[in-house]
């Protein structure tokens, strides 16, 4: 028996060390590029703070919440126990891409707790929600903008959602990186 | 064990004669095997299929009950059948079968990036029928889902007329989920039940509405 | 072994030594081919001509019963948006579909119910050119889904040069059938592809001009509740 792994005893140690190791190596390759098509590495901000994140500089200027009930989720005809999230942000495109154009955007409005996301509502789903935005301000990214402009996103929340929100802000070129703005 | 035969011959012509087994070492060997082969027969037959490991987790319940599931949360509030429906929208399909019409509430739980009810059946036997397209958005199933907000609406499902009456309709099912692909994910499983439901002649649908009661 | 046996089988493999492989061939394809004669020989079988329907009557496939009804040319459904390009016009079959499987058939390309009807021989048109739209006939859902057991009054629309079917009274219509193939190692769901011409249907054609007045009920296709004719060369 001795003899047998005398004379097999490197080529037997070898497949055990490449066996797990190739399979190791290319599962991480897999994952690596699954995840980087994602948005899972948050870059965290505090409330109040500019950050250079995709070609712009992004600083939330104003949050407000519309509780349910009240005479202005009447007028905005919400949904029954929902309120509204009013988030402005300032967008001071920096450098522009090859097409000369400013960072195009996905936003959402993240219900955290801690560190942990709880829940993740996207941008006004709902139609019908009769809420005026200002004149001055724009709705999504806009990439033909190249001077600084106000970002609106509302977002149509359950009354239960609790005070610790962060918008979740995505530049496809930027992922896996995104913006987690604490409110 | 009975000794080593020493070798007498050269290795090319004969190969030293093997030790003589006893009667016992046989039984002991061909028990082993048949022990091996009982477990492996065990084994394959209690090992779940990929149909049921790749299937989908149901979340079941009466109706009238808030379910939740991973991502969908849902309620199937009533049924009833017709033969004609009028949808909000002015829409009114005629159809050569009658046309049942299911009250649901859903909601996405924690993500409505991209949710929709994708997955509306009413199972009925080994029968799948998926809910119409033809009221449009008459009907919530093309709405978008939203997180902790319920859409509450009709989804209508055009089935043969014989269906009502037949066995299988006692225990019809209606499942919903966000995508077409059930496996793998949450589905809400109500039981309904149409066997001799009264087919009203036409019935009036509401226009889908958003909100928490 | 009994040594009459051995010797026996000793014969057997000189015999069998002696005969040459390739005796051992053409013997093997001899016996074939003899066998082969209890089968009506190697002819080529005589296939069964295809059913040819009448106008309604219904070819039942494995997974969707077809019936033809009618052919009818039209300018345009302007109430639907369906506008043929300039010079165009619209050849419209109207053909009753239900889905004889148990689950729900799309009647999308493809993978549904849009590759079961063809035009045959249609000159300035290529054989088997798609239907541009398949709609349900009574509230032009465009592309819908077909409930098992619920027959259903489909339109196939295909656009076709003005020309092309000037004096022409016939249409031949082409139906097929799939073949079912049950889920994969690497595919997942059961489905029916490969379609095979199956039968086939020959209508006159309709030709209604611009169609029945078109400010006729919102949700019915104008053309085809056209016997009140308006039709115009």
């Amino acid at each position: 028996m001795s003899l047998w792994w005398r004379r097999n005893g490197i080529p037997v140690a070898a497949i055990a060390i490449l066996l797990p190791a190739t399979i190791f190596i290319t599962f991480s390759n897999e994952i690596g590029a699954y995840n980087k098509a994602f948005a899972t590495e948050p870059v965290l901000v505090e409330t109040g703070d500019t950050v250079d994140y995709g070609g712009a500089d992004w600083l939330v200027i104003n949050t407000e919440r519309i509780l349910a009930g009240s005479p202005e989720a009447i007028e905005s005809e919400l949904p029954a126990g929902a309120d509204l999230i009013v988030v402005t942000t300032l967008v001071t495109p920096g450098e522009v891409d090859s097409d000369g154009q400013s960072p195009s955007c996905a936003v959402h409005l993240d219900e955290l707790d801690g560190d942990t996301v709880l829940r993740t509502f996207s941008d006004s789903q709902l139609d019908g929600i009769e809420h005026d935005r200002p004149p001055t301000a724009l709705g999504s990214c806009t990439k033909e903008e190249l001077d600084p402009y106000r970002l609106e996103s509302i977002f149509v929340v359950p009354a239960d959602a609790n005070d610790t929100l962060a918008l979740r802000l995505e530049v496809y070129n930027e992922l896996p990186r995104f913006l987690q703005i604490r409110l | 064990m009975s000794p080593v035969q020493p070798v007498v011959t050269s290795p090319i012509t004969s190969s030293p004669p093997a030790p003589r087994k006893s009667f016992w070492q046989y039984l002991l060997s061909g028990m082993l095997l048949a022990v091996i082969l009982g477990v492996t027969w065990v084994v394959s037959h209690t090992s779940p299929t990929e149909e049921q490991w790749q299937a989908a987790m149901p979340v079941t319940g009466e109706l009238g009950e808030v379910l939740t599931g991973r991502n969908i949360e849902a309620t199937v509030h009533g049924v009833q059948v017709a033969e004609e429906v009028v949808a909000y929208t002015g829409w009114a399909g005629p159809t050569n079968g009658v046309w049942v019409v299911v009250d649901v509430s859903a909601a996405a739980v924690v993500d409505d990036n991209g949710a929709a009810l994708r997955a509306a059946e009413l199972q009925v036997g080994d029968v799948i029928y998926t809910a119409s397209d033809r009221p449009d958005f008459g009907s919530i199933l093309p709405h978008g889902l939203s997180t902790g907000i319920h859409l509450r609406g009709p989804l209508m499902f055009e089935v043969p007329r014989e269906l009502i009456d037949s066995d299988a309709a006692a225990s019809a099912t209606v499942r919903l989920g966000l995508d077409s692909d059930t496996r793998l994910d949450s589905v809400i499983e109500v039981p309904v039940d149409l066997a001799g439901i009264e087919v009203a002649a036409s019935i009036e649908t509401d226009e889908p509405v958003w909100g928490n009661e | 072994m009994t040594p009459a046996a051995r010797r026996l089988l000793s014969r057997a493999q000189t015999l069998s030594d002696r005969v040459p492989t390739k005796w051992l061939f053409s013997g093997i394809a001899g016996v074939a081919l003899a066998a082969s004669a209890a089968f009506g020989g190697l002819e080529e079988a005589a296939k069964e001509p295809l059913p040819a329907l009448e106008a309604g009557e219904a070819f039942t496939g494995a997974q969707l019963a077809i019936a033809i009804d009618r052919v009818v040319l039209i300018d345009a459904f302007p109430e639907q948006y369906i506008v043929p390009e300039e010079g165009n016009r619209l050849l419209v079959i109207v053909a009753t579909v239900e889905n004889v499987w148990d689950r729900p058939v799309t009647t999308y390309h493809d993978i549904g119910a849009a590759d079961n009807i063809r035009l045959h021989n249609v000159a300035g048109l290529e054989a088997d050119t798609p239907p541009s739209r398949v709609d349900v006939l009574s509230d032009s859902t465009h592309f819908s889904t077909l409930q098992s057991g619920v027959p259903v009054e489909l339109a196939y629309m295909w656009e076709v040069p003005e020309e092309t079917l000037l004096g022409v009274d016939e249409l031949q219509v082409d139906v097929y059938d799939k073949v079912y193939a049950p889920g994969g190692f690497v595919t997942y769901g059961e489905r029916f592809d490969d379609p095979f011409l199956s039968a086939t249907a020959t209508l006159p054609i309709e030709d209604v001009g611009a169609g029945a007045g078109t400010d006729s009920g919102s949700d019915s296709d104008s053309g085809a509740d056209a016997d009140s004719g308006e039709a115009s060369e």
